[in-house]
Formats: C-alpha cells, structure tokens, sequence
C-alpha cells in the first residue's frame, strides 16, 4: 500500500515541479500520512527514502531528503502531543476521517511550513535573499496545502462511498 | 546490558535521524555546485571574521611603539610651533611675553577612563615625576578633554568636561562672546554652554573653543560645535547644547598642557585682589 502510494505521489510530484517559481510538495502527504503507531525507523527511513527519490528526480542531491527526514523526525516527536487523549486504538491514521478537518488543517500546516521552510532555506543556503526565499515559503505552503486538502478530499469521499 | 540495548531501543531514532541528517545534508553540499559555493565561502567568511578579530589584538601590539613614538614627535612639534609664536619684527625691539614659548606640551597615556557616572574621571600614565600638576590643561587631537584635579608620584586622575563638577570657560569662535561651560551628566557626547545673552547671533555649528581667560588652557582650542539653542527661562541667556569634539570613548593618547608663565600670573592677579 505504502509503496504503491510512493510511486504515485513521485509521478504526480515530478509533474507539478515543473510549474515554475511556485513549488507545490504534495509529496510530504506521505510522511503525514503514515500510520500513527508505524515503527520510527520506517517514518525515518521512508523520509529520507521519498527525500532522495525526489533529489533523484529534480537533481538536487540531499536538499529534499534532508527537509523530509526533517519533518519524519519531528512528527516522531510531536504526533503524540498532538493527538487527541481520547483516541481510540482503531484511530491508526492522522487523517480527517478520525480526527475531523480542525484538527488535520492544524496538523498540516505545523508540517508543511517546517518542511517548507526548511527545504526553501537549504536551496538559498544563505540569508541573502531572505525575504524573496521567505514569500516563497509562504506562497508554496499554501499553495502545498490546498492540495494536501484537496487530496484528503478525494480519499475522505471515495472512502466514504465504500 | 540488557539496560542499555533497552536505552538504544528507545532512542535509536534520533541516532537514526542524525544519520541520515547529515548525509543529507553531505549530499546537498558536494553535490550541487551552488550550495557547494556558499557553504565554502561561509567558511570563508568565518575563518576571515576569525582573522581580522586577532589581528586587532596583533595589531594593537605592534602599532603600540609606533602611536608612542607618534604621540611624543606631536609634542616635540607643538612645542616648537608655541616658540615660534613671537612677531617677526627685526627692526621694532621688543621685549614681552610673546616672544616667550608660553605654552609647553607633554604626552601622556589613558590608563583608566569612564563615560557613564556623574563624576566620571580620567587616569594618565604620568605624575609628578614626569611634570604633571594639579591644574595643568589636557586636550586630546580632537579637542578639550580636562582638568589634572590630582598627581601621585606616577599617575595623575583629569576631571574631564563630562564630570558635573567641571566648569570650562568657553567662547563662541567668530562672535568672540564667552560663557561657561558645563555638563549635565546625561550623553557623554553633549555639554552646555550658559551665560551667552540672548542678542548674540549663533547658529547651529558654529564652532565652541577655550576663551583663553585663565591658566589653563591657551585661547582658541577646539570644544566642539553648537547643536542645540534654547532661551533660558528668563530670556536673558541662551542654553546652547554644544556637541564635544573629544569622543570620551576612544581616548588613547592626550597631550598635557603647562603654561609656563601661569605662576607669575596668578601671582599678579593675586596681589591685585589683595590690594583692593
């Protein structure tokens, strides 16, 4: 399922960077989206995995890998602060479906405006442009949360008609 | 054992996470030529930031000799320009106290200096061994700093013009009119001028220079410029903001000032009040 889901969002991915000075990264909707209790070693390396198949893909060696494994590692820290305390054993994914969309918007919008942030920061690698990389940031990140949303969506309704 | 592969059992994830961190991060600046640059030439900046900050140290080590040598030869020259300062008139003779070198300066170091207290004062490397006196002017290149108001056999402490006590008698450089000038203890950077009636044109940058009046300091050494005018409360006086030339912060070397004839006349003025 999980490697199904990687092909996917690496084709559509590659395709969206191709529109130019605002980057959409849809592609973190796989970190977000994993299981809550998935084994660490597997959000890490899955992190630093899709990171490295997209560098592979946009040749930017280590810049997205280094941005996701970022956010891996800090949802390995912060989803269990951020989940609800009322959580069921069967609520397994952070998504609308169990946590409603109050709760997914905030998720994502800590998520994708570290990555975000980060990533946009790395590929300046200085602070001489900052403000020009900072409207970037926020531009792409709202722009990445639309689809995340719109994503969400289309998975929230299909599930819904099963 | 068993305690420790539990400790790496649980935290093997920020191990991992380091890991792959920095091979990321070694990836990203190996591999694309850009990153490659700035990271390279932030090691630059740094290692060069590094340089110029130890070299201010080096530099204030070997340019020591060299601003002691340049603080005595000033001296040396000042010294001859006060002897030159008789008229050049071979064919009118003359005998007064022109011809005389009125003036003499020594140098001296800073040892100790504060800007930020009422009575802030100014220790120099020179005292009563070296000629320093109670009274004696002390000016630096940039203008007036103070007063020698105490000699030890070595040391002697300047009340400078940013201590509350201090009183220097000024004047208006192209009006000629004089007052007195003083500190409020606020900005280190700024004194008053008082006593100048309110007719007088002035204009903000007009030049504040000793007036000459007294021992201490020869006429015509530079104070600093006007900044600010106000009318005293009764109209009568203006309270002129002057901006002192002597930045306070930075004095290294100053220049002591001793009026040769300041003996005789005090002592002239003395027997005058005495006798009236």
């Amino acid at each position: 399922m999980v490697v199904l889901f990687i092909g996917l969002q690496v084709f559509i991915l590659n395709n969206i960077q191709i529109a130019g000075f605002v980057n959409p990264y849809l592609y973190i909707y796989l970190i977000l989206c994993l299981p809550v209790n998935a084994p660490k070693w597997l959000v890490l390396s899955l992190g630093f995995g899709v990171g490295t198949a997209i560098d592979y893909l946009t040749a930017t060696p280590g810049l997205h890998a280094s941005a996701t494994v970022f956010i891996a590692f800090v949802r390995l820290i912060l989803l269990p602060m951020l989940l609800p305390l009322s959580r069921t054993e069967d609520e397994n994914w952070p998504t609308v479906k169990y946590f409603g969309w109050s709760w997914f918007l905030r998720y994502i919008v800590i998520f994708t405006l570290l990555h975000h942030t980060l990533l946009f920061m790395l590929e300046a690698f200085s602070f001489k442009l900052f403000w020009f990389t900072a409207i970037k940031i926020v531009a792409s990140t709202i722009f990445t949360l639309l689809l995340l949303v719109f994503t969400q969506r289309i998975q929230y309704s299909s599930e819904d008609r099963m | 054992m068993w305690g420790f592969l539990h400790f790496l059992q649980r935290t093997y994830h920020y191990l991992l996470f380091i890991v792959l961190q920095v091979t990321a991060f070694m990836l990203l600046v190996s591999k694309n030529p850009y990153q490659r640059a700035e990271f390279l030439s932030t090691g630059v900046a740094i290692s060069g930031g590094l340089y110029s900050f130890t070299s201010t140290f080096t530099q204030a080590f070997v340019y020591k000799d060299a601003n002691e040598k340049l603080a005595a030869e000033n001296v040396m020259l000042k010294n001859m320009l006060a002897g030159k300062t008789k008229l050049n008139l071979p064919s009118f003779p003359y005998s007064d106290t022109l011809e005389l070198a009125t003036y003499r300066y020594s140098y001296a170091k800073v040892v100790n200096n504060s800007v930020n207290k009422l009575g802030n004062a100014i220790t120099l490397n020179k005292g009563l061994a070296q000629g320093m006196r109670v009274g004696l002017g002390v000016v630096s290149s940039h203008g007036v700093v103070g007063v020698i108001k105490g000699v030890s056999s070595n040391y002697s402490v300047v009340l400078p013009i940013i201590n509350s006590q201090m009183r220097i008698s000024s004047k208006l450089k192209h009006t000629g009119y004089f007052g007195s000038l003083y500190w409020d203890g606020r900005d280190y950077r700024k004194a008053h001028l008082e006593g100048i009636e309110h007719y007088v044109q002035i204009s903000v940058g007009d030049t504040v220079v000793t007036s000459g009046y007294g021992t201490i300091f020869p006429e015509g050494m530079l104070i600093g410029t006007v900044d600010k005018l106000d009318l005293s409360a009764d109209g009568a006086f203006y309270d002129i903001v002057v901006n002192l030339s002597t930045n306070y912060k930075k004095l290294s070397y100053v220049e002591v000032i001793s009026n040769i004839n300041a003996g005789e006349q005090a002592k002239t003025e003395g027997e005058q009040t005495t006798n009236e």
